[in-house]
């Protein structure tokens, strides 16, 4: 007997060329819902789609958790912090009676069969009350630890159900970054997620890809052909990406010391933004083509020799020092840190990709905590111009420099060369600079509402894939394993309010070139 | 104006300045007070949006062909994040409209979008849009009485078919989340069987400085692009300056359409105030727009059980983003040409 597919069902009021996401009816079922992520991310996110009036016309949310407490008592935590770390501030009164009244709190224990069976009752009754169709999305907020075990009880439970289900009901589950901490441990993980789930189930997070600045690479790449024209190794002389922070790991030291900062950081962002960075144009701009060309990048990508697991990536740890004018304690001194620990709170390294566009263009990485300033940013160095102009000082000429600003003061600035008006032949380099803030004064949404939305309107483009977290891990378990091997022979060794340790700028200085001032 | 626009917001330094400025906007009403109106939408662009706005302004006291210009620095007001814009303020008698061009295009600011906001009919202005169509990017307009109908839709068909420049119906930016209701509402197919096979349908509206016009444009219009999704055939169309009355045929009978205002209306930044509909098979399906949540309160009630009542967003309302970003970075879908031809009687 053949099968059929099942015919989509084209609604003749739906305006396809409006681009409106038809978000579903849904109930999210947030674990974890007492840390740190639910109150300054999480409920925020939600709060703030309900403001724009971009919920589901149906819609819950369950936190769910260990800990005993009232709906009333989650509500009002929520509340509170939703005041102080909304977008938008005061939180607006008539918005959040409606919002709240779909606010709920189920307590249970990760393991505890009964919890799930209570929870499946209590979605089932949500179900009846609000409309929300059977559709789940569970969002792990928890240590990755407790992934396996969730996802385990809830297929038990027949919390999830298979993807493309006949009676159009559909489950989805976000985790957070990191994805494992080493090849073994992310394949391992997805051999246990995928035991119950399908991958098209499965919305890997990385907030990083929500920014609007990150978005906009993608926009501002394939929409200029003035920049896509020299976007080469005929033109390009290096990119550098820098994600520094002045902030050092505050309360995260337990998380913090199974991680470090290529964990933290290098795995995950940073790659995101190389990736972007260095894509060839996707066929269409779906998740699959766009993942597609992603991990064609990530496959590409030099892997380390064995004498370049200690030459061309370097790590850093920060001792005490001065932020902002304020004395700094020493990564080793906060709190939950060993006093010996041996945990990367920097690390930098020279990358090569390996295809026709990008052959013999070094990407230089960095990512740091307890810097003198919070800035991300990729910066592209040009070619200088080749031989010489008589009239001109050229020896005065710097390479052009296209700068995307991804946080804070997004935006994107190009330097060049100007001539100093005057008699003599001078030049001066001179900055025209885009400003978000300038021309589009708004405030846009912040990225976990962004990716909370795609998730319930089933669009994955913005997750990471499975493809890509195991690419990456591949090129960066052998450093891991190098690191364990060998502690390091000094740390600390940058004081904290510094850019980094003198290995760090011998790193990129061996070339000829040097650490930006961003 | 050359040497306003590039001085400082304050006399006290005349350096030139960069100034961000997104797009030129050319804002024209032959009538004053529909001009007042979209001042309003003006200052809602300007908060988001630095641009250089040039507005036209009749002035029947101005003698002869004169013609004044007058430029400053505007800030929009209550929005912390607003940048400044330039304002140039033309007045010009009526006998010399025809200057007018010639006075504005100098001061366009090239390589950024030009943008026409016009309080009329675009169909019906010989004058001087005609001098702008050619290089202007965007034509937002809002008909500042109710048409022909047929004449007007089969002038705007035409115009779309010329496909030189995005054209923005004000009202159809305004209809754009009640249309999203209707979609999120009526998402399968049998509730757009209930929809396409309804009974009775009744719009209800708020004037608008006690006219309504608007309130009537955007009832035809919603109506009207009910009947050309759903294949309705217009059987009559009775348009009076308070209301309208329309009536459709499909396969399971007859549907009549009532398009009132309210009579208690309070002011309020919605058009539309409610929308009820009754299907073939008694289900009532009832939307109220609430302005303070902006959202519209959906009650369906069928013949054997209620649904709970839920809210959805109404977010394109007069001032909002939502509406703005309507009018500056959409494009008008097939839906409104389906829509106009559906009028016309195609």
């Amino acid at each position: 007997m053949a099968v059929q597919t099942p015919v989509k069902f084209e609604n003749p009021l739906e305006e396809s060329d409006r681009q409106v996401k038809a978000v579903e009816p849904c109930i999210m079922v947030i674990f974890g819902a007492t840390g740190d992520l639910t109150g300054r991310r999480l409920l925020p996110a939600l709060y703030n789609l309900a403001h724009d009036g971009e919920l589901p016309a149906h819609f819950v949310c369950v936190g769910f958790a260990r800990r005993p407490k009232t709906h009333e008592q989650f509500k009002e935590e929520m509340l509170e912090d939703i005041n102080t770390y909304s977008r938008t501030k005061p939180v607006d009164p008539s918005v959040w009676e409606s919002f709240s009244q779909s606010l709920f709190y189920h307590r249970s224990e990760f393991d505890n069969d009964e919890g799930y069976e209570s929870l499946d009752a209590f979605l089932k009754e949500l179900d009846q009350r609000f409309g929300t169709r059977g559709n789940r999305i569970y969002y792990l907020s928890t240590p990755p630890s407790y992934f396996p075990l969730i996802v385990e009880k809830l297929h038990a439970h027949k919390l999830i159900y298979p993807h493309n289900s006949e009676d159009k009901k559909w489950s989805r589950l976000i985790i957070e970054k990191p994805f494992g901490h080493d090849l073994n441990s992310a394949q391992q993980l997805q051999k246990e997620l995928t035991l119950h789930l399908d991958e098209q189930q499965i919305y890997r997070i990385d907030h990083w890809l929500g920014k609007e600045t990150v978005q906009n690479l993608m926009a501002f790449r394939f929409t200029n052909p003035i920049f896509e024209s020299l976007w080469n190794n005929k033109n390009i002389d290096h990119i550098q990406i820098t994600v520094s922070e002045d902030i050092g790991i505050g309360t995260r030291g337990h998380f913090f010391e199974e991680a470090g900062n290529l964990r933290d950081m290098l795995q995950n962002h940073v790659l995101q933004l190389l990736t972007l960075v260095a894509i060839e144009p996707p066929t269409n701009f779906g998740a699959p083509a766009i993942r597609s060309e992603k991990v064609k990048v990530l496959e590409s990508i030099r892997p380390f020799t064995p004498e370049q697991l200690n030459t061309n990536i370097v790590r850093g740890q920060y001792g005490p020092g001065f932020v902002n004018g304020e004395k700094a304690l020493g990564y080793r001194e906060e709190k939950d840190v060993s006093p010996t620990s041996n945990i990367e709170t920097y690390v930098a390294a020279q990358l090569y990709i390996d295809n026709w566009r990008w052959g013999g263009v070094p990407f230089f990485v960095r990512a740091g905590k307890r810097m003198p300033k919070r800035s991300t940013e990729i910066a592209i160095t040009f070619k200088r111009a080749p031989g010489f102009i008589r009239l001109l000082d050229e020896r005065r000429a710097t390479a052009n420099v296209l700068v995307i600003r991804i946080q804070p003061d997004e935006g994107i600035s190009l330097k060049f060369n100007c001539k100093v008006p005057g008699l003599h032949a001078l030049l001066q380099p001179v900055k025209m600079d885009f400003q978000y803030g300038s021309f589009f004064g708004s405030q846009p949404p912040e990225a976990y509402e962004r990716l909370i939305c795609d998730c319930m309107a089933g669009d994955n483009t913005l997750f990471a894939g499975i493809d890509e977290v195991l690419a990456s891990w591949r090129l960066f378990t052998p450093v891991l394993q190098n690191w364990e091997k060998s502690p390091p022979p000094q740390f600390p060794n940058y004081p904290a309010g510094s850019w980094g340790p003198p290995e760090a700028d011998t790193l990129i200085g061996r070339t000829g070139r040097q650490w930006r001032l961003v | 104006m050359t040497s306003v626009t590039n001085s400082e917001t304050t006399a006290k330094e005349a350096r030139p300045k960069i100034r961000a400025r997104l797009f030129n906007l050319i804002v024209y009403s032959p009538n004053l007070a529909k001009q007042e109106c979209l001042k309003e939408t003006i200052q809602s662009i300007c908060a988001r949006f630095p641009c250089r706005i040039i507005i036209i302004q009749l002035d029947p006291q101005l003698s002869g062909d004169t013609v004044e210009a007058t430029t400053r620095i505007v800030l929009a007001k209550n929005s912390k994040d607003a940048q400044p814009s330039e304002e140039t303020l033309i007045k010009c008698a009526p006998g010399g409209i025809h200057k007018v061009p010639y006075v504005v295009m100098p001061n366009l600011i090239p390589d950024i979008p030009i943008h026409l906001m016009w309080g009329q009919n675009p169909c019906e202005d010989k004058t001087i849009l005609p001098h702008f169509h050619a290089f202007a990017t965007r034509l937002i307009f809002d008909t500042d009485k109710l048409p022909d109908w047929q004449t007007f839709a089969s002038g705007m068909v035409n115009l779309l078919q010329q496909g030189k420049l995005d054209v923005i119906d004000i009202n159809w930016a305004m209809l754009a989340s009640w249309r999203d209701i209707f979609v999120r509402v009526f998402s399968t197919e049998p509730d757009i069987d209930e929809l396409r096979f309804a009974r009775r349908i009744r719009i209800s509206f708020n004037p608008q400085n006690n006219s309504s016009v608007q309130g009537i444009v955007q009832g035809v219009y919603l109506v009207y692009w009910l009947a050309a999704q759903l294949e309705w055939t217009t059987t009559s169309f009775k348009c009076t300056q308070e209301n309208a009355q329309l009536f459709f045929s499909h396969e399971h009978g007859e549907l009549i359409i009532d398009i009132d205002k309210v009579t208690d209306a309070m002011p309020s930044d919605d058009i539309i105030k409610s929308i009820e509909i009754v299907s073939s098979n008694g289900s009532d399906y009832a939307f109220h727009a609430n302005p303070t949540l902006r959202t519209a309160l959906i009650k369906v009630e069928h013949t054997n059980f209620c649904e709970m009542p839920y809210h959805l967003p109404l977010t394109t309302v007069k001032k909002s983003f939502a509406f703005i970003k309507e009018l500056l970075h959409r494009t008008a879908s097939i839906h409104y040409r389906n829509m106009l031809e559906k009028v016309v009687g195609k």
